[in-house]
């Protein structure tokens, strides 16, 4: 037995048994969130290339797969990474019962998983690019749903991915040339510059953002959420593993003060846009791009904490974008609509689900007291220009929020949402309490999210 | 393994180039499939160093991908054409584009892939052609089919110039797979209004 072609057939499976039963919304919604989870505490759990049993029977699971002469591999360095992801995919799937993002939704979304779970695995890691470019092909179908026609973003995804999936296979042919020790910068010029262009095509970097926006006005709320968090996690894994395996990149400092300067500008634009939207899903895909600018901040202080703090910072994310996301698709789902002048007087109609909206945006925002703000405080703590673009995005996305709140609350307009059902409340009160709970106590996220980096020793070690 | 000789090669480079043109140009859908049919099969041909097995399941990946989107259009009702406004789509600016950037495109690649040893003339200027006018055509459309059709060009283009440095079959499998993916979801967005439609009734 091997646990790569287990954990991959495992979630293949369950994939197509969900696209068979997707017109049962409960029993999908049940064996994609539970059997996600599963997959997560497999993952974490399992003892690899170790003698075992279960009822007395001896069986050992080996960490790798050979196909095709080249192998998935699952062992320390990237156990955490992978179980965090069907992790994460456990956690998406689960609110999804409320969200009810289409159809499609639980059984793309396993694929989706599974794809980014096999990136982690590939070895050599390059072939990561191709299955991330299946990925996005794949998620064309959670951002576009049966019922919604014609839209153009989740092309544009695909055209971007497959750009960036080139970008990085030419940049790992000039990197096996260069080999994984020190090289010369002259000569390792390109392939750094292909490397930067294929991650910032892949992470959704400006000016490669553009499916984004066009995705907020076309796509369900939480289905760009999972799109997001999913396909951005396996970008920044794959990004470490590079970083990681190449010594002559970990070790140029002009990479990372340029990575920084991008950050600072990438900030300032995210902020000056998000700042100017009336529509709530663009204000909040303007927050995620001020957050990956925080992100690229952490990861340019070239030190083993700022890459723990990149992925920490990862980690909150899917609980500030994923409660914003919840609390936006009970808001559409039931009519309400996306722009500043359907959305005011909503507070009144839909407290519980207005209030979900917030505090995820704030979280998002990184505002004191919510998911969002101890990985900021840590970036802060470095002062000099991160402090000042921490604190930059910060007041612009929690200015935006505060607009956002004062037109939820004005004066009611008069129409009727549907009532919520208890679990709806439940979820919905859920989302609230965790990204306040983890905004008091990070220390319940960061550690788990921040073992992901354990198995790299080259970023790891410093 | 198939080996062209230097004008072969150059001839078929010319000819995916020309197909490549004509699905840009092209005002009507079935011929544009038909193009990129003629595309996959000379990116066959200018896969150098990939044994025969791949190339034959490229040309045959090639057939499915056009046999999927000739389907899918004849379904939709939709063999005619369709151009989207807000975006330059005159005969005559699409063959200045065309020209223009069939013209650069070759002369970057033959610089970038043409100093390789083991490059036959045509693997350059292939690669270029396709990689070019690929991104071209992304560029001209919003439209699902044009845009999978620039797509494939690109993936194509970059397996031919790819193959001359990466011999991993595994890899190069992976690749050749990647169109028949794109075009699976190209289908599905061309037949979505239809099934929008039905949910609504």
């Amino acid at each position: 037995m091997n646990a790569p072609l287990l954990l991959l057939a495992f979630t293949l499976g369950l994939a197509v048994l969900v696209a068979v039963l997707r017109r049962e919304h409960v029993v999908a919604w049940l064996l994609a969130g539970i059997g996600a989870g599963l997959a997560a505490l497999l993952v974490f759990a399992v003892r690899l290339d170790e003698a075992g049993g279960i009822f007395g029977i001896p069986i050992k699971v080996s960490g790798t797969w050979t196909i095709v002469g080249r192998s998935l591999v699952l062992g320390v360095s990237n156990q955490s990474a992978v179980g965090l992801v069907y992790l994460i995919a456990s956690f998406l799937f689960a609110g999804a019962y409320v969200a009810r993002p289409g159809r499609l939704f639980y059984a793309a979304g396993l694929v989706v998983v599974g794809l980014v779970a096999a990136s982690l695995m590939v070895v050599p890691f390059l072939y990561a690019a191709v299955l991330l470019e299946c990925m996005a092909v794949v998620a064309v179908l959670i951002l576009s749903p049966p019922d919604q026609p014609g839209l153009r973003a989740p092309m544009r995804m695909v055209v971007l991915y497959t750009l960036g999936m080139i970008a990085l296979l030419v940049a790992g042919w000039q990197a096996d040339i260069l080999g994984a020790g020190a090289a010369p910068a002259e000569a390792a010029r390109t392939a750094t510059a292909l490397a930067i262009l294929g991650f910032a095509l892949l992470l959704a970097v400006p000016p490669f953002h553009v499916w984004l926006p066009s995705s907020a006005g076309e796509s369900h709320p939480y289905a760009l959420a999972f799109v997001i968090l999913v396909s951005q996690a396996g970008a920044l894994f794959l990004v470490l593993r590079f970083v990681d395996a190449y010594a002559w990149l970990r070790e140029d400092a002009a990479l990372f003060a340029g990575a920084r300067w991008a950050a600072i500008g990438i900030a300032a634009f995210a902020a000056l846009w998000g700042m100017a939207q009336r529509s709530l899903a663009r204000t909040a895909v303007y927050a995620v791009l001020a957050d990956t600018a925080i992100i690229l901040l952490a990861f340019s202080s070239m030190s083993a904490g700022g890459y723990q703090l990149a992925l920490g910072l990862t980690g909150a994310r899917v609980i500030s974008l994923s409660v914003w996301a919840l609390g936006a698709s009970v808001l559409r789902n039931a009519g309400a609509g996306d722009t500043s002048e359907e959305l005011a007087g909503i507070g009144y109609r839909a407290p519980l689900a207005t209030a979900t909206v917030l505090v995820g945006l704030f979280s998002l925002a990184g505002f004191p007291l919510t998911a969002g703000f101890p990985g900021r405080w840590a970036v802060m703590a470095s002062g000099g220009e991160e402090a000042l673009a921490v604190v930059g995005t910060l007041a612009a996305i929690s200015l935006a929020a505060v607009r956002w709140t004062s037109t939820v609350f004005r004066s009611p307009r008069e129409f009727a949402l549907p009532e919520t059902t208890t679990l709806e409340r439940f979820l919905l009160g859920a989302g609230i309490l965790l990204c306040l709970l983890l905004g008091l106590f990070p220390q319940l996220l960061y550690p788990w999210v921040v073992n992901a980096l354990s198995g790299l020793t080259g970023l790891a070690g410093g | 393994m198939i080996a062209l000789g230097g004008t072969a090669s150059v001839l078929v480079a010319l000819a995916a180039g020309a197909a490549c043109a004509a699905a840009i140009l092209a005002a009507r859908r079935g011929v544009m499939i038909a193009a990129l049919f003629i595309q996959f099969v000379c990116a066959a041909l200018l896969f150098s160093s990939l044994p025969i097995a791949l190339v034959i399941a490229y040309c045959i990946v090639g057939a499915c991908v056009c046999g999927i989107l000739a389907v899918t259009s004849a379904s939709t009702g939709a063999a005619g054409e369709t151009r989207q406004a807000g975006i330059p789509s005159g005969m005559w600016f699409r063959l200045v584009a065309v020209v223009l950037v069939a013209l650069a495109s070759m002369s970057l690649a033959r610089a970038a892939i043409g100093a390789g040893d083991a490059a036959v003339p045509g693997v350059p200027i292939g690669a270029g052609l396709l990689m070019g006018l690929g991104l071209l055509q992304i560029g001209l459309s919003e439209e699902p089919l044009r845009v999978g059709s620039g797509l494939m060009s690109v993936i194509g283009g970059f397996e031919i110039g790819y193959t001359t440095v990466e011999t991993a079959i595994a890899l190069h499998g992976l690749i050749i797979g990647i169109p028949l993916l794109i075009a699976l979801v190209v289908a599905y967005l061309q037949v979505l209004p239809a099934a929008g439609s039905e949910t609504v009734r």
